[in-house]
């Protein structure tokens, strides 16, 4: 048996699909990189959300492969054969999805080299949740594999793989939020480092792939029409069975991830336990900032990570602005060598900004360019920042605060930085001349 | 080196013909493709001969277990075929190139020939000789690594034969396996038949009499799914006369015996 499933996967459309779908996956999860590249949860988010490239390849291969006998006329010739028909096409089943295992599990693997460096929280479910993701690929393949032999015609590949890929591609970009539509597609709902996805949605996609893929077996060994149809009865039952398992709510908050992990020198700087990692890189910036406003009236006295996702959760200006002791901050993701990486001055002009105003006030572009000017002036003038590059509205609030008595100027910018936290207008506060938009 | 024989290969022989058909029907849909036709056939080469439409190759397809008899007796090897494990013990002894050999082009000739081998179940011990020994019997040694997609016409016809005796079969049936061979080639065809029809029962359908004139012993005659004939080469030749049509013995045998059989008489005659 070994020697023959090694003819099929050098024979075979086994190795080809090997490659393709190995330099795909990978390439797509590289140009996906800053998205998860710091967190396991975000890297079962990316390799699963690949899924509406990867399974139409998937797909089309197993047809192709599936129709191999039919379309080389070989039927009639193994059909006088001993060796019964599941055992005839166990070594190509074999070849072919172990080639689709090698090339998802390969550059996961890949991948998780990567992370394992950075990430500083799991939670427990990332294995479960890259399991599933393979398992979708399995059933796929096993479910080509038996379209194919059912249909044998050379233009069921490709016409499978473009209707896959259309039904995955608009499912990706407008996903209805329906529990049924969560047990169906590979690819999972919208989630990030703070949230988590039940295990039970794990559970339920495991039982409706593991239909799926006994429904491509049965399509593969059916001999007769009837047996083709009685073959479809695992995924109806698998579906049925899947939504009753599925929860109504898949993705919800995870605690654990979102707790505060204070910097051991200082415990005024703070990141979520997820990206415990960035808190050395966040140090300097932040007690750089914290020293610069230090004689602001009511200026910040620690710096936080917002634990809160652009995502997912309603931004809420009036929460963030009753704390004005506490500068709220989001890491900027930029990549640097595969690996994530906090440039510090990047960091800083960040947090200079998130401790001048609340970026949730402003949705209009004009008050937040205003919002912003008035952050870059206080930045330039309190954390020495480059003077060259401030637009004609910040260099204005930076001529009109540098003149000004220490004290009078102090006692501006914590007035500015209390207009821009309440959704105030924090320049014409700076500029003298009141706090109304 | 010591070569196991299994107890089956020393078993002595239970049956009276390789082959043993009673009032054989095959049905293709509608139309009855063999009607009620009755074969005793043994050791040695046997031709099937009938024109376009006799139902030569549904008798084959049903002696190669594929297709399924509507009524009648048959029994390969001693074998009624009544259970899932008759079956599968029979196909390991059967050899079969059909009509329409298919094949895969991306596998090499050792690789498809050793494919055919495993499907037919040869002991793993004795693949490798089996297979070597199937390719050197065509005459296709010097083409073995070559992808079965790279072969000609007349090589590929080779290499159907070449995965139809890789196990050694007790019964080889034969579709229509000179066409595309060139002359040289179907007289070596001729003696590897003769070679192989000592020790099994060959059934050779083909519509070109002088191949069944060079390598066959016996000949079944066929037309509209019956037999007109069935016996000797000699009684086949005997049976024709200097006024039928054809060139030689063999054909003027077959013409005449066709003439004579009821489906081609006049309707005021039948």
């Amino acid at each position: 048996m070994f020697r023959i499933v090694r003819l099929e996967a050098k024979r075979s459309i086994a190795l080809p699909l090997l490659l393709v779908l190995a330099a795909l996956t990978r390439a797509f999860l590289w140009m996906d990189i800053q998205e998860w590249a710091a967190s396991w949860a975000s890297l079962v988010q990316s390799a699963r959300a690949i899924a509406w490239v990867s399974l139409p390849v998937v797909l089309a291969a197993g047809i192709w492969h599936g129709g191999r006998e039919g379309r080389n006329e070989v039927s009639e010739l193994f059909a006088a054969t001993p060796r019964p028909r599941p055992v005839r096409l166990l070594p190509a089943f074999v070849a072919i999805v172990g080639a689709v295992v090698i090339a998802e599990a390969g550059v996961v693997a890949w991948a998780a080299t990567l992370i394992a460096r950075h990430a500083t929280y799991s939670g427990g479910q990332w294995p479960l949740g890259l399991a599933v993701g393979l398992l979708a690929a399995i059933a796929v393949t096993l479910l080509g594999l038996g379209i194919g032999r059912a249909v044998a015609t050379p233009v069921a590949a490709p016409l499978a793989a473009v209707a896959l890929f259309l039904v995955l591609a608009v499912s990706a970009d407008e996903r209805p939020a329906n529990r049924l539509v969560d047990v169906v597609l590979p690819m999972l709902p919208k989630t990030d480092d703070f949230h988590r996805v039940l295990p039970s949605l794990s559970v339920s996609q495991c039982v409706w792939f593991t239909a799926l893929g006994a429904t491509g077996v049965l399509l593969t060994v059916a001999g007769t029409r009837r047996a083709r149809w009685l073959a479809l009865t695992p995924a109806v039952a698998g579906i049925a069975l899947a939504a009753l398992l599925a929860p109504s709510g898949a993705i919800v908050r995870d605690p654990q991830a979102t707790a505060l992990v204070c910097a051991r020198e200082n415990n005024r700087i703070c990141v979520t336990k997820v990206h415990t990692h960035a808190l050395p890189t966040l140090v300097a910036p932040a007690q750089k900032v914290l020293d610069a406003f230090a004689e602001v009236p009511g200026g910040p006295e620690r710096v936080e990570e917002k634990p809160e996702s652009w995502k997912l959760d309603a931004a809420a200006p009036a929460s963030h602005g009753g704390k004005r002791g506490t500068v709220r901050t989001e890491f900027p993701q930029l990549t640097q060598s595969g690996s994530i990486r906090w440039k510090p001055d990047v960091l800083l002009a960040a947090l200079a900004q998130d401790t001048m105003f609340d970026e949730a006030c402003y949705s209009e572009e004009k008050d937040f360019t205003r919002a912003t000017d008035a952050s870059d002036a206080v930045a330039a003038l309190l954390l020495r920042t480059p003077t060259d590059e401030l637009s004609p509205g910040a260099r204005e609030a930076y001529d009109t605060l540098r003149p000004l008595p220490a004290k009078e100027r102090y006692s501006r910018i914590g007035e500015g930085r209390k207009a821009g936290l309440t959704c105030g207008d924090p320049l014409a506060v700076i500029m003298g001349r009141g706090a109304g938009r | 080196m010591p070569t196991t024989v299994s107890p089956s290969e020393t078993a002595p022989t239970r049956y009276a013909h390789h082959i043993q058909a009673q009032a054989l029907t095959v049905r293709r849909g509608r139309r009855t493709a063999v009607d009620g036709i009755d074969l005793n056939l043994g050791t040695g080469v046997h031709g099937v001969l009938g024109p376009n439409g006799a139902g030569k190759t549904t008798l084959i397809r049903t002696l190669a277990t594929v297709l399924t008899p509507h009524s009648g007796d048959l029994e390969l090897l001693g074998s009624a075929l009544r259970s899932r494990g008759e079956l599968r013990a029979l196909r390991r002894q059967l050899g079969y190139l059909p009509q329409t050999f298919g094949h895969y082009p991306r596998f090499t000739l050792r690789e498809f020939v050793a494919y055919m081998a495993w499907l037919k179940e040869v002991p793993r011990h004795r693949m490798a000789d089996a297979v070597q020994h199937a390719i050197d019997r065509v005459d296709l040694t010097d083409r073995a690594e070559d992808r079965m997609g790279s072969l000609s016409g007349g090589m590929l016809r080779r290499a159907g034969i070449a995965q139809a005796i890789v196990n050694d079969p007790a019964i080889l049936l034969l579709d229509e396996p000179t066409v595309g061979l060139d002359p040289a080639q179907r007289m070596e065809f001729r003696t590897l038949l003769r070679d192989i029809g000592e020790q099994s029962c060959v059934l050779v359908s083909t519509h070109l009499v002088e191949d069944v004139g060079a390598a066959c012993a016996g000949v079944v005659l066929m037309d509209e799914g019956r037999t007109v004939f069935a016996g000797p080469l000699d009684h086949l030749r005997a049976a024709g006369s200097d006024t039928d049509q054809g060139d030689s013995a063999i054909e003027r045998g077959y013409t005449a015996l066709l003439r004579r059989h009821p489906a081609n008489q006049p309707e005021a005659g039948r």
